[in-house]
């Protein structure tokens, strides 16, 4: 089991500037906690994604780490020229001394793709020639290749990623039936569907890779994202975690909104007690969220589990206490004693940036300096 | 007087990872000196370039640094989709506390814009068009636009930048002619001629600026860029500026000579002597850059000395040494 944070970067207040660096110091902190994986989306034109270019994002969340791997998730490839893609993807790439993970995707939100000029109808046309120009591009030293919508010709690619032939993939999805497919291509998958839901498409993907002959120690990691608020009361945490679900749910909800239509039901309930129970929010104290996402991982069968610690109006101070909470007393509990590998510890590498957390909150959390 | 870095970023050696961090360092060391603001080319495909993307790394920049400013110079804006430029540029001011210097150009080279699938006989109209388009989307909530190229219909401007109407615009002028109109357009330049060739330009600029009522004081700046190497004797200096331009020579004709043709003008002299000699390299101790510098800029006109510290081979250890010695010993004079 390995852990990993996903963010939305969605606007949580008017100083944007400042948003950045209280995110940045959030990551220094995911990173000392043991998580192993920072992914943003890509949004436009609506205040859910503040990280319109998550390569520049990542860039700054290199700088400010040394071991957590950091991705898109995802990138609409639509919405890219293919060059300028594999060019951004090998400098991230080498950047970070190969950490990064490589989401795509088709981009959700056909309003976002209208700004661009995009015509929703060739989203998945596009998307599949983006991906295997990207694909056969990166690491090679020329790229050839005549389609529908873009012909290079001996294009010299000078730059090669750290992590060949490719950064690991991920891909996004809701759907249940797309399990057999994602299974034969073997890329990481999250998930953003109800735990009952999640437990079915995890038992169906399973099924497909183990059809294909392949070895279950092989498999991909599969992870379903949940919005986590661990506080010191029950109390606490649910009155945080409301009260920013509806910030949240208000920036996903914008550009439908805008258009005169409510959200896809499926996409997320509007209603907190709903999300509750469907297992899209986890909130509460450590010991409440321990035996939650005991449960649900349990039923669920992910093998990597995707918190979002920070979304609306919840506070650094919040979102740090949650994580630093989550560390130290929820964490531990959900690695089985069989697992192997280094979910639970930390890194040991204090970062610079987490100077700020002082003396006594580093006793707080000293264990993890194992 | 204020003082400049301008860098290629061309291929320093086979590892490009620690290529990054050395820069980074030496950016560092940039801030730490004294020099106003670091500024980065865009190419692409070629070992002139390995920034292609010069936002992602002006992004690790800006958490390097403190103070210094930075920027592309130039954003081949025919390169990207107008929302995405106006994105990273919100998104690079943002993050830097309003350090963005905004440099912007068509892309000269027709065989990167031809590897785009851009048809190079389109950027002049094209560049002026994503001009328009990127600035009104800098200042402007909502974008609308009905172009040759673009159309938008109300898209929602959600980034705004720290510096406000939008960053200091920079462009590289190559003509005498067009120093009217970059002053009336109120642009920092950078130009890409010898000494006296940026004399005449200069002067230009400048009776132009008075000639709109402008104030000497708010003069933008007018820069000019030199290769510069400080070593402890002229010999030591000198030997290793010929060995790195060689280098750096060899990944600015680099697609030109893939192509079968030489650089369209010969504007920078081939071999080391005629570039030394021509003042494109200012390469010595440091008395002999302090003096050279000093008649050049003063032949120039210039207010922005825009210095290339590091470039073809030379090593971090060669720059740092450079920007040392020329923090020490050339800046005070200048």
């Amino acid at each position: 089991m390995k852990f990993a944070v996903f963010d939305h970067l969605d606007r949580s207040g008017p100083d944007l500037g400042r948003q950045y660096e209280d995110r940045l110091r959030l990551i220094e902190l995911y990173e000392w906690a043991g998580f192993h994986a920072y992914h943003v989306a890509e949004h436009h034109g609506t205040p859910l994604g503040s990280a319109p270019s998550p390569g520049l994002f990542l860039a700054a969340v290199a700088q400010r780490t040394t071991t957590l791997r950091l991705g898109p998730l995802a990138y609409p490839l639509g919405l890219y020229h293919p060059l300028r893609l594999m060019e951004e993807v090998c400098m991230l790439d080498v950047m970070s001394g190969g950490r990064l993970e490589l989401g795509v995707g088709r981009g959700a939100s056909p309003y976002e793709a209208e700004f661009f000029g995009v015509e929703p109808s060739t989203s998945q046309a596009r998307f599949d020639e983006i991906l295997e120009i990207v694909l056969k591009g990166l690491g090679a030293e020329r790229l050839d290749h005549a389609g529908k919508f873009f012909t290079f010709r001996n294009v010299p690619l000078v730059m090669q990623p750290v992590q060949r032939p490719h950064p690991p993939l991920w891909h996004v999805t809701r759907s249940l039936d797309s399990a057999d497919r994602l299974a034969a291509l073997g890329c990481n998958i999250a998930l953003a569907m109800p735990t009952h839901d999640a437990g079915a498409f995890t038992t169906r993907y399973r099924a497909a890779w183990a059809a294909l002959g392949r070895a279950p120690e092989d498999m991909p990691f599969i992870g379903n994202t949940r919005n986590v608020v661990v506080l010191d009361s029950d109390r606490d945490a649910v009155t945080a975690a409301r009260r920013a679900f509806h910030v949240w749910y208000d920036s996903m909800v914008h550009l439908w909104r805008a258009n005169g239509v409510e959200l896809p039901r499926q996409v997320s309930t509007p209603d907190f007690d709903e999300a509750v129970d469907q297992g899209y929010i986890v909130a509460g104290s450590p010991a409440t969220v321990r035996d939650r996402m005991l449960r649900d991982q349990f039923v669920s069968g992910i093998n990597y589990s995707i918190c979002r610690f920070a979304c609306g109006d919840l506070s650094f101070e919040e979102s740090a206490r949650s994580v630093r909470l989550f560390a130290r007393e929820v964490m531990p509990a959900l690695v089985p004693e069989d697992d192997e590998g280094p979910a639970h510890s930390a890194t040991g590498t204090l970062a610079p940036g987490l100077r700020w957390l002082g003396d006594e909150d580093l006793s707080e959390v000293g264990f993890l300096f194992r | 007087m204020k003082f400049g870095v301008f860098d290629h970023m061309d291929r320093a050696g086979p590892d490009l990872g620690r290529q990054f961090e050395d820069r980074l360092k030496l950016i560092e060391l940039y801030e730490r000196a004294g020099f106003h603001a670091y500024h980065l080319a865009e190419h692409h495909a070629t070992p002139l370039g390995m920034a292609p993307s010069p936002s992602v790394f002006l992004a690790a920049v800006a958490q390097r640094t403190k103070t210094l400013r930075f920027g592309p110079l130039v954003y081949t804006l025919n390169l990207y989709h107008p929302l995405r430029l106006i994105d990273e540029i919100c998104m690079l001011d943002q993050l830097s506390g309003g350090r963005l210097e905004l440099g912007v150009g068509r892309g000269i080279s027709p065989y990167e814009v031809g590897y785009y699938g851009v048809d190079p006989a389109t950027g002049p109209e094209r560049f002026a068009e994503m001009l328009s388009v990127v600035l009104k989307g800098l200042t402007e909530k909502r974008l609308s636009h009905a172009g040759k190229y673009f159309s938008f219909d109300d898209v929602p401007m959600e980034l705004q930048p720290v510096q406000r109407p939008h960053p200091p615009l920079w462009y590289g002028a190559n003509s005498l002619e067009s120093a009217d109109r970059l002053a009336g357009q109120g642009l920092n330049v950078v130009v890409g001629m010898k000494a006296e060739a940026v004399g005449a330009f200069a002067a230009r600029y400048r009776a132009a600026w008075k000639a709109l009522g402008h104030h000497e004081a708010a003069l933008p700046f007018i820069g000019l860029s030199r290769h510069i190497v400080v070593g402890d004797t002229d010999r030591e200096a000198q030997s290793a500026a010929r060995r790195a331009y060689a280098l750096w020579y060899d990944a600015l004709i680099h697609l030109w000579r893939a192509h079968g043709v030489g650089l369209p003008r010969q504007m920078i002299p081939a071999e080391f002597d005629g570039a030394l000699a021509g003042g494109y390299v200012v390469a010595g101790s440091a008395a002999t850059v302090r003096n050279r510098l000093r008649r050049d800029n003063d032949v120039a006109g210039i207010n922005y000395c825009l210095c290339r510290l590091a470039f073809g081979d030379l090593s971090v250890e060669e720059s740092r040494r450079s920007v040392d010695l020329f923090a020490r010993e050339v800046m005070p004079a200048l």
